[in-house]
């Protein structure tokens, strides 16, 4: 068990391992001393290409996509005082794929790149404006409405791929939203890494209602805690970040439900004090998770980053599902 | 002196006044028990007291202010407010559960500041659960959890205290205790206001009664003249009889009406 005063450092080594991983591996491997010959003295070479072209921006795009997934999955953990709360739960993940697959639908991602995520961010946007309006004036209905609108980005995605022009356009979409950090480049980091600071902007400003709410939504508010503007900020805060972070690398499960269990057992159970760790192990889970899909070989095709963590996210869902099974009666 | 004061107070839901034209004054050193039967309007008016129910019509006064004037955490500071049956919702210790209490005034990473220890030591001190300081509340009995969450409640000692069926779920001894408890918060100058349905405890321990009845106040008064078994029998539509309200040898019983009849 590594002791509450240890685990800064546990995390910071393995962020710290997660970074050199991901830019040393791949399909070309970078040895370490070329890895930081390159980054001391930039110079042409194809080891330096690849690093600053390829590896570095898909390197911090993880690190950004996975503390967004954990602070957000912490904050509605929070927020809806619900260990199985998680970012796609508001339908803003589906809103965000939605969008990008309408970029691909009609062609626009083919002549300009950047359609995608915009398209994907503004999807985002319409679902958390389409949730809290619907769901206006309790948590419980702003689950389902997040449930419903979720249904319904999630329909639209069925009829793209139904009414796809062609086999192709279905299997890009398919694939596109199996998620993955492959052959994203600066511009769509520096797109996408607008919206996802504000995003965190906006969640860490709940931090102090998340902790009040441990007293339940009628205590909270006798302490002072607007609920309206806690549910408005921790919403805007998912709909900016994640859906940011789902525009640029397809829908990727999990992390941000399993983050903030990762951390409880070191940091306990305060809101407050989930927060950041949790944005921390995101971010871990997502480099170890994406250096996983560069080295297991799978001949050819590259594992999806969506996929693998939907593989090992689904067993702990289990273990928690049995686990929240056995402390209630 | 603290007071509050509910003024013409109405709330009208889906066309029903849940809560009808509710004046009423109390002030620092009365424990006022409100009393009546399931549905007469008691939560509504507690929410409404503590501004967190805007009502339809009429208004609420604390110490000179209407709530609507005060700023939310202002309002924190002024009046405490324990719903029915609190929960903790996370397995926070019995002491960061405490020090929520505080939340208008705490930082929100870090330790607790000494002074802040030291004013959650207190309120634990009252309720009698020092010992239970770094228990997770998630694993307190009912008593227990009843007791830390009114050290919730008292940590930033509130001028008002309004409790919301309290005595709920707890057996004869910690009903006994926290009656008592609220009792001598009164004793010492606070303004104490609690929704019971224990009568027997109502009679012993409270200084003032307020009996409500679909959504009206039909009585408010010191208990030992307003709480009679005429009032009780026309208020709860059962036979009832009270022996010395307002003493703590004060006992309520019910009895079939056809008794009466």
């Amino acid at each position: 068990m590594v002791s509450r005063r240890a685990w800064p450092w546990l995390a910071g080594l393995l962020l710290f391992v997660g970074v050199l991983l991901s830019l040393g591996l791949g399909r070309v491997w970078l040895e370490p001393t070329v890895l930081f010959g390159s980054i001391l003295e930039p110079e042409p070479t194809l080891a330096w290409l690849i690093l600053s072209e390829l590896r570095i921006p898909r390197t911090i795009l993880g690190i950004l996509v996975g503390a967004s997934l954990g602070l957000s999955g912490a904050a509605l953990q929070g927020l809806l005082r619900n260990p199985l709360a998680e970012p796609g739960l508001l339908g803003v993940s589906s809103g965000a794929a939605l969008g990008a697959v309408i970029a691909i639908y009609f062609g626009l991602s083919a002549s300009f790149a950047l359609a995608t995520p915009v398209l994907g961010i503004t999807g985002a946007i319409v679902a958390a404006i389409l949730t809290l309006s619907i769901g206006r004036g309790g948590t419980l209905t702003m689950i389902l409405a997040g449930v419903a609108v979720s249904g319904l980005m999630g329909a639209g995605l069925s009829l793209a791929l139904n009414f796809a022009p062609n086999p192709a356009a279905a299997y890009e979409i398919t694939i596109w939203l199996l998620g993955t950090l492959e052959s994203r480049d600066w511009h769509q980091l520096y797109l996408a890494a607008p919206f996802m600071l504000l995003g965190w902007a906006c969640l860490i400003l709940t931090i102090r209602d998340l902790n009040a709410l441990t007293l339940g939504e009628a205590q909270a508010e006798s302490l002072g805690v607007n609920p309206a503007r806690t549910r408005l900020f921790a919403l805007a805060g998912t709909a900016l970040s994640v859906g940011a972070a789902t525009a640029v690398t397809g829908a990727v499960g999990f992390v941000g439900l399993i983050a903030p269990h990762l951390v409880r057992p070191f940091v306990g159970h305060e809101p407050a004090r989930v927060l950041f760790p949790s944005a921390l192990f995101g971010a871990i889970l997502l480099l170890f998770a994406d250096v996983a899909t560069r080295t297991i070989p799978t001949g050819g095709q590259e594992l999806r980053l969506g996929v693998l963590t939907a593989i090992i996210g689904t067993p702990f869902f289990f273990w928690l599902v049995v686990k929240l099974r056995r402390m209630s009666p | 002196m603290s007071w509050i004061e509910a003024n013409g107070v109405t709330v009208v839901r889906s066309g029903r006044r849940i809560v009808n034209n509710v004046s009423m004054r109390a002030s620092a050193g009365q424990f006022v028990g409100l009393i009546g039967p399931n549905g007469a309007g008691k939560s509504t008016l507690m929410s409404a007291l503590a501004g967190l129910l805007l009502p339809d019509y009429g208004s609420v006064t604390i110490d000179d202010r209407a709530v609507t004037e005060y700023d939310r955490r202002e309002l924190a500071r002024v009046r405490a407010y324990l719903p029915q049956s609190p929960r903790a919702e996370w397995p926070v210790s019995v002491e960061r559960l405490v020090a929520l209490g505080l939340t208008p005034q705490l930082p929100v990473f870090g330790r607790l500041p000494a002074a802040m220890r030291e004013q959650v030591s207190a309120a634990l001190g009252i309720v009698d659960m020092l010992d239970h300081r770094d228990q997770p509340a998630t694993t307190l009995s009912g008593g227990e959890l009843a007791r830390a969450m009114l050290a919730r409640a008292l940590v930033g000692d509130p001028t008002t205290l309004l409790a919301d069926e309290p005595l709920a779920g707890l057996d004869p001894r910690h009903a006994l205790d926290s009656v008592h408890r609220l009792r001598k918060l009164a004793d010492a100058g606070k303004l104490v206001i609690a929704s019971i349905h224990d009568l027997t405890l109502a009679a012993r321990y409270t200084t003032d009664v307020a009996v409500m009845r679909e959504g009206s106040l039909v009585a408010f008064g010191p208990t030992r003249q307003t709480l009679t078994s005429a009032l009780l029998r026309d208020v709860f539509e059962v036979g009832a009889c009270v022996s010395d309200a307002g003493t703590l040898g004060a006992i309520v019983d019910f009895v079939p009406s056809p008794v009466y009849a």
